[in-house]
């Protein structure tokens, strides 16, 4: 997804003299397109986290429109409190983009991996928190990115070659996007889990099954009211790769804990509460992590015949 | 010189006033850096409020020593005294025990944790190099925070881009949370590791009004790289029980010290 997000931003950046980009010594292979049409605004920092978003920081105190790039553990758990002091109390034009998320990284181990991101950065104020998960996605993102003038985070795992919906289909702030519509059950899913979410619900519709999809790339703000009216049936499901913990299961359910009533059942697929240290490519962690598409096909067939 | 001398007097009078009405503490920090904020907000920044948007970038790293910043924005007109006594740590006040940002009252930037200031600085200064734009960045950085990493990667950076806009004062007080930071954790040797990072480097008498301003003009006029004073300071400088004691840190005063150290500041501004 950041070769799509470059392309973007180089664009943007042309007609917006005030756009940089300050990396941590990261994005070898990605960033030389925007560093050779733009020098003086692609800053290296070094291998230097917690002062790239001090810099960040500088800069957009002073108008600059600031995208900060990292391998995203480094980015959110090393600067954490930078982004919460200097970024988000400030209120500052700075978007931290994250690479990978997930377990995008497979056998690198457990410090480039993440389940917490999405929990951790979603509480912090005044930040919109964004997990595309296909090619459309990440463009209509990048369009709410370039219009606010606010803080934002975007998680940028591998990009699933097949994109989900009509190329006009505009994602409105606060909003989801719906994939298909179904009344047996409704899936909300997060990021590029979608594309193992979409095959397996194929395989349950063939079987006569009706599904409700729908994408949730935005994780904050959500428009509780878009959540309520796209659910067409009694049973509920979340499914992210993320922690069980204050992920996209937890936002879904507080906004139907208070109109829920004994018909309507709620389940979620998220990442456990552990260190998440085995070794594999992302294909298997996402297997023995249930959210492959087998797992999550078996996970469908025995919710709808509950 | 007579005008910075009068005035540090005066501020150092006005610390133990309002710290001992609003029984709190962090004497020791901001009496150390007095003279600097003097000097630097009346003898070498551009720093007015009514021109606020040709001013100087200004940022108090050591964020407990927010009462002498705020009493020195008293000084520049940005609010009065009676304001401060109002909203200085008091329920829906405006001026915590850390300074929060807000352009209205002159404060360019929040701090309380400590080492980001040099760094958040480094931002500002590359961006006014970049747009070409004359203002300077002066930071008020303390010993004990040198501990801190990203002070050190920041200082890599500035004199990696030779942000010579940039200009760093080290309240060096020499005592920190636990102790001296001789025993803590040692910064010997200061000068030479900050000019083996590619920056210009002095040493001062942090409480010499004259040395400070003098050094300072000398810094400024370089411009090739950043720079940097090492104000050698006394913590608790001017009352004599608390003078190079690490506990004028937290120590909140009770009436007989609080006499006695007004008396000690009085006698000594009129020598």
């Amino acid at each position: 997804m950041r070769f799509v997000f470059v392309k973007e931003l180089i664009r943007y950046a042309k007609k917006n003299k005030n756009v940089y980009l300050v990396t941590s010594d990261l994005g070898y292979r990605a960033f030389e397109d925007f560093k050779s049409h733009f020098p003086e605004r692609f800053i290296n920092v070094g291998v230097a986290e917690n002062n790239m978003v001090g810099i960040a920081t500088g800069l957009a105190l002073t108008g600059k429109k600031v995208f900060v790039y990292s391998i995203l553990p480094f980015l959110v758990f090393r600067s954490l409190e930078q982004i919460r002091n200097n970024i988000c109390h400030n209120n500052l034009d700075v978007t931290l983009v994250g690479a990978g998320g997930g377990f995008s990284y497979g056998p690198q181990g457990v410090s480039h991996n993440t389940s917490e991101d999405i929990s951790i950065i979603r509480s912090l104020p005044n930040i919109n928190v964004f997990n595309p998960g296909s090619r459309h996605e990440i463009n209509e993102i990048m369009k709410i990115i370039f219009k606010n003038k606010r803080p934002s985070f975007l998680r940028l795992g591998k990009c699933p070659e097949k994109d989900f919906y009509k190329k006009n289909t505009k994602l409105k702030n606060g909003n989801g996007l719906i994939v298909c519509k179904g009344k047996d059950l409704t899936i909300y899913c997060t990021g590029n889990i979608l594309e193992n979410v979409y095959t397996a619900m194929n395989k349950v519709k063939l079987m006569g099954f009706s599904i409700n999809l729908i994408s949730m790339p935005i994780i904050k703000p959500i428009n509780p009211q878009f959540v309520k009216s796209n659910l067409n049936s009694k049973k509920i499901l979340t499914i992210e790769e993320n922690s069980i913990i204050g992920g996209l299961g937890s936002i879904i359910s507080s906004i139907f804990i208070k109109s829920c009533n004994d018909k309507m059942q709620f389940k979620s697929i998220a990442l456990g509460d552990l260190v998440h240290n085995k070794i594999g490519d992302q294909i298997y962690l996402r297997d023995i992590n249930n959210l492959s598409v087998n797992k999550i096909y078996n996970f469908l067939i025995k919710y709808l015949n509950e | 010189m007579d005008k910075l001398f009068n005035l540090s007097n005066l501020l150092r009078k006005k610390i133990i006033e309002i710290l001992f009405k609003k029984k709190t503490h962090h004497f020791g920090s901001c009496l150390s850096c007095v003279e600097i904020i003097v000097v630097l907000f009346f003898g070498i920044m551009k720093f007015s409020k009514k021109n606020a948007r040709q001013n100087d970038f200004f940022i108090l790293s050591k964020g407990h020593a927010a009462l002498i910043y705020y009493l020195i924005l008293i000084e520049k007109k940005f609010f009065t005294e009676k304001y401060l006594l109002k909203n200085f740590l008091t329920n829906n006040g405006t001026l915590g025990g850390h300074p929060d940002r807000n352009k209205k009252l002159g404060i360019d930037y929040c701090s309380g944790s400590l080492g980001h200031g040099i760094s958040v600085g480094c931002g500002v200064a590359l961006s006014h190099l970049k747009n070409k734009k004359k203002n300077k960045v002066f930071i008020l950085v303390g010993d004990g925070e040198c501990n801190e990493g990203m002070v050190w990667e920041s200082f890599l950076f500035a004199g990696h881009h030779k942000l010579h806009n940039l200009f760093v004062v080290i309240d060096y007080n020499k005592l920190q949370g636990f102790g001296s930071t001789d025993k803590i954790l040692n910064l010997s040797s200061l000068k030479q590791k900050i000019k083996s990072f590619n920056w210009n480097v002095y040493e001062a008498d942090g409480h010499d009004v004259k040395d400070l301003l003098s050094k300072s003009q000398k810094l400024i006029s370089k411009k090739n790289k950043p720079n940097l004073i090492i104000a050698n300071t006394i913590k608790g400088k001017g009352v004599s029980f608390m003078e190079n004691k690490f506990e004028s840190h937290y120590q909140v005063l009770n009436k007989k010290d609080y006499l006695l150290s007004l008396n000690q500041i009085s006698k000594k501004s009129k020598k």
